[in-house]
C-alpha cells in the first residue's frame, strides 16, 4: 500500500483531476473572500490575483458597524433554536411509538410521513400564506417556524425510527421486567442511548432552518426580523453600491457554517444513509 | 415589529401550542384510559361540549359549524374509545399524537385549502374582500385550463416550463451522478493528500446555499465576473449570463451542477468503501480486467446506494426553487431559466394571481405523484430482477 501511495509515476493523472476538481470547487469560494478584502473604490475591479495588493479589512468594519448584521444573526438564531427543540422533542416520541409498537394505522401515518417530504414547500406555501395570514401570524418569529417544522418534523421522525430500530428490544424487557413503566423506559433507556441520532436529526434541523430563504421572504416583511439570507440578498441586491459589503457578510456567516459541517459531516451522512436507506 | 415584541409573541405562540397539545393528550387520557369509569360518558359530553363551544368561538364566520363538527368528532371518538378500542395502543397512541397533529395541521388542513382554492377566483383584486369574509365562489375548472393555455409567467406557457424541468433535471442530473460517481472512484484509491482532496471537494456542499448561489450570479456579472474575464483569455467575449436566454439557463445548470456534486461523491464514496477489496482480489487472481471489475463488481455492488440516491437527486432538483430564483432573482426579473416550481412562486408571490397558482401547484403536485409511482414501479422491477 505505501508503495503505491509514493509512486506519483502511477497516479500523476489521479492527482491532476483531483487537483482540477478542487480548483473548480473552491475557486468561486476564494473570490468571494478576494472581493471581501478589496477596497471600496475597486470592487469593479477586473484582476484575477485572490489576495489583493491593497487588501482592507474595511468592508468588514462596515458590515459589523452600519448594516443589521448582528440582528439577522440574532434573529435566525431564533428561528433556528425553537424549530429544531421542537422538531426534536416531537420527533423522539413519534419515531418511538413507530419503531417499538404495532397499532392500527402505522404504515399509513409512515407513508404519511414519507409523502410530506415529497410535496415541495412551495407547493404548500400559498395555502400556509393564507392559514398564517388569518392567525395573523405572518411577519412573525412563530410563523416562520411554524413553516419549517412542515420539513424538519417528519424528517426527522424518519431519522430517529431508523435509529430506534436498530437499539435492542431486550435492554427495555429486562428493565420492565425490573419494574421499569414503558414511558420509563423510552425516557431512561433508550433515549440516553440513541443520544449520536439525536444529535444528527438536531444537527439537520439547524442546517435546514439556519439557511432557508424562500419561506422565510414570504413570511418576514418588516426587516427588523430579517434572518441574514434575507438580509445578505437586500445586501446583493443593489449589486452596484454594496457587492464588497455582501462579500465581507457572506465570509463573517459562512465560516462557522462550514467549520461545523466540515466537522460534523461524517456523522449527518451516516444519519441520513440510515433514516433513508434502511428506514 | 420589533424583536424583543417579537420574541415575546413567540414565547406567547409556543405556551399556546404546548396547552393545545397538553388537552389533546389529556383528551387522549380521558379516552384510553378512563374509557370504564361510570363518568365517561357524562365527562365526554362536557368535554364535546366545551370544544365546540371553543371551536364556534374561534371558527370565525363559520363559527357554529366548526364548534358543531368539533363537537360531534369528539363524541365519535368517545364512542370508538368505550366499545372499539377499549384501552388498547393507549402509549403509542399518545406518543405519537403531539407530531402527528401538528403535521397534520400543517400539511393536511392547507393541502384542501389549496384544493378548493384552485376551483374559486382568488387574485389581487378579489383578496381583500375575501380576507373580509367573503365567500370564494365557484369557477369550476376554469384555473386548470387557463394553467395549461396561457402563461403562468409573462411569456413562457406551461409547457415551455415543462419541457424546461425535465431538461434541467436530467442535465443536473448526469451531472451530477458521473462526476459524483468519477469523483469517489478517484478518491476510493490509496492516495496521498486524500483528506485535503476530499475537504475542498466536499466545500460547495458545506458553505450555505444562499451565499453561494449569491456569489455566483456575481461572478456571472458580464463585465465584472470572473466567469467572462477568463473566458476572455482564451478568446471568447461578450457573454450576457445575466439576459441571454440560453446564457441564463446554463449558468443555472453550472451552479447547480457545481452545489449538488460533493452530496453524490459522498454518497457514492460510502458505498464504494463498503466493498469488500476480497472481491477485488478474487477477480484478478481470475484475470479479470479492471474495467470487467467495474462493470461486474462495482456498478452491482453500488446499486443500493445509487437507486435512493438517484430518487432523491430527481426530488430535489425537479423541486430546486432555490438556485433559480436566486439567480434569475429579483422578482420577476428575467424567465429564461424558470421552471415549474420557481413559476408557481413567481405566480403566487409576484403575479398575485392566487387562485390560478393553486390550480398550478395541483398540476405540479400530480407530476410528482405520477413520477413518484412509475419509479417505485422501475426500481422494484429491476430489484426483482437482480435479486
Amino acid at each position: 500500500m505505501t508503495e503505491d501511495k509514493s509512486s506519483w509515476r502511477k497516479t500523476w493523472w489521479v492527482h491532476l483531476l483531483l487537483v482540477g476538481g478542487a480548483m473548480a470547487s473552491a475557486f468561486p469560494l476564494l473570490r468571494i473572500v478576494t472581493v471581501s478584502l478589496r477596497p471600496g473604490d475597486r470592487l469593479f475591479s477586473t484582476e484575477l490575483a485572490l489576495i489583493p495588493a491593497d487588501a482592507t479589512l474595511a468592508n468588514y468594519v462596515e458590515v459589523f458597524t452600519k448594516t443589521g448584521f448582528f440582528s439577522w444573526l440574532g434573529n435566525s438564531l431564533i428561528i433556528t433554536v425553537l424549530t429544531s427543540l421542537i422538531g426534536v422533542c416531537l420527533a423522539s416520541t413519534a419515531a418511538y411509538a413507530l419503531s417499538r409498537y404495532r397499532f392500527p394505522g402505522k404504515s399509513q401515518v409512515l407513508v404519511f410521513l414519507m409523502a410530506t417530504q415529497m410535496i415541495p414547500v412551495v407547493v404548500l406555501l400559498l395555502p400556509l400564506y393564507f392559514m398564517l395570514k388569518k392567525l395573523s401570524l405572518i411577519d412573525t418569529f412563530a410563523g416562520v417556524v411554524a413553516a419549517y417544522s412542515v420539513t424538519t418534523l417528519p424528517f426527522c421522525v424518519w431519522l430517529l425510527k431508523g435509529y430506534f430500530d436498530t437499539v435492542p428490544r431486550s435492554l427495555e424487557e429486562a428493565a420492565q421486567v425490573d419494574g421499569l413503566t414503558e414511558v420509563g423506559s423510552f425516557w431512561r433507556i433508550v433515549l440516553p442511548l440513541s443520544t449520536p441520532s439525536l444529535a444528527i436529526a438536531m444537527l439537520y434541523s439547524i442546517t435546514q432552518a439556519w439557511n432557508e430563504y424562500i419561506v422565510a421572504r414570504v413570511i418576514l416583511q418588516s426587516s427588523e426580523l430579517y434572518t441574514w439570507p434575507l438580509g445578505l440578498f437586500e445586501l446583493q441586491g443593489d449589486f452596484s453600491a454594496r457587492w464588497g459589503l455582501f462579500a465581507a457578510a457572506s465570509v463573517a456567516v459562512s465560516i462557522p457554517v462550514v467549520v461545523v459541517f466540515l466537522y460534523s459531516s461524517r456523522w449527518l451522512l451516516s444519519g441520513l444513509t440510515l433514516g433513508g436507506v434502511k428506514g | 415589529m420589533e424583536p424583543l415584541a417579537a420574541l415575546i409573541h413567540v414565547a406567547a405562540w409556543l405556551l399556546l401550542t404546548l396547552g393545545f397539545l397538553a388537552a389533546v393528550e389529556l383528551i387522549l387520557y380521558w379516552f384510553l384510559y378512563q374509557y370504564q369509569s361510570q363518568y365517561f360518558w357524562y365527562g365526554s359530553a362536557v368535554l364535546g361540549l366545551s370544544a365546540g363551544l371553543i371551536g364556534r368561538q374561534i371558527g370565525g364566520p363559520d363559527g357554529l359549524s366548526v364548534g358543531v363538527v368539533v363537537g360531534l368528532a369528539l363524541l365519535f371518538g368517545a364512542a370508538l374509545a368505550r366499545y372499539q378500542v377499549k384501552g388498547r395502543f393507549a402509549v403509542p397512541f399518545m406518543m405519537l399524537a403531539p407530531a402527528f397533529i401538528l403535521v397534520s395541521l400543517l400539511v393536511i388542513y392547507p393541502f384542501f385549502f389549496e384544493f378548493r382554492l384552485a376551483f374559486a377566483n382568488l387574485n389581487l383584486y378579489s383578496i381583500s374582500k375575501w380576507l373580509s369574509g367573503e365567500s370564494l365562489g365557484w369557477v369550476g375548472f376554469d384555473n386548470f385550463v387557463k394553467v395549461l393555455t396561457t402563461s403562468p409567467l409573462q411569456t413562457a406557457t406551461f409547457w415551455d416550463l415543462l419541457l424546461r424541468t425535465l431538461l434541467w433535471t436530467g442535465i443536473n442530473l448526469i451531472f451530477h451522478v458521473g462526476c459524483g460517481l468519477g469523483l469517489a472512484l478517484l478518491l476510493n484509491r490509496p492516495l496521498r493528500g486524500k483528506a485535503i482532496y476530499r475537504t475542498l471537494l466536499i466545500l460547495p456542499w458545506a458553505m450555505p446555499q444562499v451565499v453561494a448561489v449569491l456569489a455566483w450570479r456575481g461572478e456571472f456579472h458580464p463585465q465584472f465576473g470572473f466567469v467572462n474575464q477568463l473566458l476572455g483569455l482564451v478568446g471568447i467575449h461578450n457573454i450576457n449570463w445575466w439576459s441571454d436566454p440560453v446564457p441564463v439557463f446554463l449558468s443555472c445548470c453550472i451552479v447547480n451542477i457545481w452545489l449538488g456534486i460533493p452530496f453524490m461523491m459522498i454518497v457514492f464514496l460510502g458505498g464504494l468503501q463498503a466493498i469488500p477489496k476480497s472481491y477485488y482480489e478474487a477477480a484478478s487472481i481470475d484475470g479479470a480486467s479492471k474495467l470487467t471489475q467495474f462493470f461486474q463488481i462495482t456498478l452491482p455492488m453500488l446499486k443500493p446506494v445509487v437507486v435512493p440516491s438517484i430518487t432523491l437527486g430527481t426530488i430535489w432538483t425537479f423541486n430546486n426553487i432555490n438556485v433559480i430564483y436566486l439567480m434569475t432573482g429579483q422578482d420577476g426579473g428575467n424567465e429564461h431559466a424558470d421552471i415549474l416550481v420557481s413559476a408557481l412562486y413567481k405566480s403566487a408571490f409576484t403575479y398575485s394571481r392566487y387562485s390560478f397558482s393553486a390550480a398550478f401547484a395541483m398540476i405540479i403536485f400530480a407530476i410528482l405523484i405520477g413520477f413518484t409511482l412509475f419509479w417505485m414501479r422501475v426500481s422494484r422491477g429491476t430489484e426483482g430482477v437482480t435479486s
